[in-house]
């Protein structure tokens, strides 16, 4: 009998090796140095745009046990971008729904046996030592590491660099051809701004992922006020909306949120917010102003990057407009 | 001349001339509250917008469709719930009495969320339904909590029913959030209490129900006075007190509901202005329910003043801004009820 045991233990110490014994090394992160799996094979995401859907992206969906999602109208869960854009889910994969927006549960996490855990710094720093217990936790500074950044450490964790590398060589391609095809962008504004009319204000957003990457990386220039915000975004009162007019403005519709399904919902937020609203932007006046889908132009993905530059190229450089009188 | 009138009358008539000087000072931040907001707009400008609306001047549309609705709102709203205060205060007896305290806001913000969100409900009519009877079934349930306690209903209990209910609605107020994230993102700032983008139309729907609310507040005045001095002392002046309670019952959940449905839950509104006012006017609810509504106007507009430019370009919620201000004060009032 002893002898029965003593093989069983054995034999789970060997299958049970690859999770235990695996080979580490240090990662710097939010969090301090971590020493974090070379070739991890359990991954938990502590959120799906900016830590799974990189990984999907980029070829590490099985990587992944657990991620953070959303919840739809019917209560059903979804991962953000990875649905719209690859038709990854949690119903077509593996992965396992861990919970909406800070409502992470720790032992179903536990209970997956990840050798990684990834979340964000600021974000996920409450359940860190929790986290910690469970597998090695890495917390993402994406507010320090920028849009690139943080995809890069994302990958970098995920042990698919290469393909980050190889994708991001595309994209600098892709902007030095919109470059060739604008040749002045600085002298271009362009703003991204969003009514929310219930609660009365216009985002005025300094960045906006993909979107804002793009625009910044071919070197469009933004109204001053917005290029003042020394935040993401600035809830900024109806009362200063000439302030941000532009060249072109960009707002999106979503169709997850229940009123702002399409172009015509957010047009009539716009409305809402301030009546007239099309005679105070010039580039609403002369239909200078464009609606796009939100997810596919907001995701951190190659792919947003990509859609953005298109949509971008497109409404941009493609046609004739009449410049906001300086 | 003075000095051999007789005090009672030198009191009557400074109350008779506060009134009107109360309401000249509340036109006067009326004027202040359209003339400055998060954009500097010259006193001139204001004027001729006033006077001669050009439809393509964007200043002009700032003046008539930014700030004026939103100062209508606020005039409506600070005597609504500084009355719904004064009126709770009175029937309670519970100087710590406001909507927000015994749980009603809290119930009129909960039914509103969870009919937009889980129902799909909205629109000018449904919202101030759905605030209505959120406000009556959270002041039921913390009546029956208070009298189902030992000791009954004193202000003590009353005061911690609401806090149970309010912290109990609050809870499923999140849970719906959780369940509905992207329905309720548009309803961040409206949760604080917030004036920001009232337009007429939910004031058209809401308004006159609040305006009946408070001439009935006002014509019950008198005998809530007597109510105030206690329940046989209103028996002994022939007060029908459960016909009055009930009619006050009424008056302030729609007082409550009104207010939550333009502005969202403003805290301590009501807990505020009844104290205020009573400094002057003394313990005669026929004083204390006008004085609360002009005084209630005057300081909602103040504040939302000070919401928009504190950190212009951007606005804070009005509801910070109450409670910023009522917070210290309802501590004050709690260390002094306990001395």
């Amino acid at each position: 009998m002893k002898l029965l045991i003593a093989a069983a233990a054995i034999l789970g110490g060997l299958l049970a090796g690859p999770v235990l014994a695996q080979e580490t090394r240090p990662f710097e992160a939010g969090n301090g140095t971590i020493g974090v799996p070379v070739k991890p094979l359990r991954i938990v995401s502590l959120h799906d745009l900016s830590i799974t859907l990189p990984l999907v992206e980029f070829g590490a969906t099985d990587l992944v046990v657990g991620s953070h999602g959303r919840l739809e109208e019917d209560k059903v869960p979804y991962i953000r971008g990875a649905k719209e854009l690859y038709e990854t889910s949690f119903e077509n994969t593996d992965i396992v729904f861990l919970g909406v927006f800070n409502q992470i549960d720790l032992e179903l996490i536990a209970g997956l046996e990840p050798d990684l855990i990834i979340g964000r710094f600021g974000n996920d720093n409450d359940v860190l030592p929790n986290l910690e217990k469970i597998a090695p936790t890495v917390l993402l500074d994406q507010d320090k590491l920028g849009f690139f950044g943080s995809m890069q450490a994302v990958a970098d964790l995920g042990g698919v660099l290469p393909e980050y590398d190889r994708q991001f060589a595309r994209y600098q391609a892709q902007i030095a051809e919109f470059k060739r095809l604008v040749p002045n962008p600085a002298d271009i504004s362009i703003a991204i701004l969003q009514p929310w009319p219930e609660d009365g204000y216009i985002a005025a957003n300094k960045e906006y992922y993909a979107l804002s990457q793009v625009l910044d990386d071919v070197g469009f220039s933004k109204p001053d006020l917005i290029a003042e915000i020394s935040d993401s975004s600035l809830d900024m009162s109806p009362e200063f909306l000439p302030e941000v007019d532009a060249d072109f403005i960009f707002s999106t519709y979503e169709g997850l949120y229940p009123d702002q399904r399409s172009p015509d919902e957010i047009r009539a937020a716009f409305e809402k917010v301030v009546p007239g609203y099309c005679t105070v932007l010039q580039a609403c006046r002369n239909n200078q102003m464009v609606f796009i889908p939100r997810t596919p132009i907001y995701s951190s993905s190659f792919r947003s990057l990509t859609t953005a530059y298109q949509q971008v190229l497109t409404h941009v450089a493609g046609r004739a407009f009449v410049p906001l009188a300086k | 001349m003075n000095m051999i009138a007789p005090p009672a009358v030198t009191v009557r008539t400074g109350r008779w001339l506060g009134l009107p000087l109360a309401m000249g000072i509340v036109a006067a931040t009326l004027c202040l509250h359209i003339a400055l907001g998060a954009k500097f707009v010259p006193l001139d400008v204001v004027f001729e917008a006033l006077t001669h609306r050009d439809p393509a001047n964007f200043n002009h549309t700032i003046v008539w469709d930014l700030r004026l609705p939103r100062a209508l709102v606020a005039i409506i709203v600070g005597a609504s719930l500084s009355v719904a205060g004064a009126l709770m205060q009175g029937v309670t007896r519970n100087p710590l009495a406001e909507p927000g305290i015994l749980g009603l806001m809290a119930g009129a913000s909960f039914a509103v969320v969870f009919g937009i969100g889980m129902l799909g409900l909205a629109g000018n009519t449904a919202i101030p339904m759905m605030a209505a009877g959120g406000s009556l079934g959270a002041a039921c349930l913390v009546y029956l909590i208070s009298r189902w306690v030992p000791g009954g209903a004193t202000p003590l209990t009353l005061t911690l029913a609401g806090a149970v209910v309010t912290a109990f609605l609050g809870a499923l107020t999140s849970v719906a959030f959780l369940l509905r994230e992207n329905a309720f993102d548009s309803y961040r700032v409206w949760l604080s209490g917030s004036l920001a983008g009232r337009d007429l139309s939910m004031l058209m729907t809401a308004g006159p129900v609040l305006i009946v609310a408070l001439v009935v507040a006002f014509a019950l005045a008198r005998q809530i006075t007597a109510l105030a001095m206690g329940e046989e002392v209103a028996l002994a002046l022939g007060v029908r007190t459960g016909w009055l309670k009930a009619q006050l019952l009424v008056c302030v959940v729609a007082l409550t509901a009104g207010s939550v449905a333009l502005a969202g839950p403003l805290g301590f509104v009501g807990l505020v202005i009844p104290h205020a006012v009573r400094l002057f006017t003394g313990s005669d609810y026929r004083w204390i329910v006008p004085y609360s509504a002009v005084v209630g106007a005057g300081y909602l507009l103040a504040v939302d003043v000070a919401a928009r430019m504190m950190f212009r370009p951007a606005e804070i919620s009005t509801g910070i801004v109450t409670a910023l201000i009522g917070a210290p004060i309802f501590v004050y009032l709690i260390r002094k009820r306990s001395r």
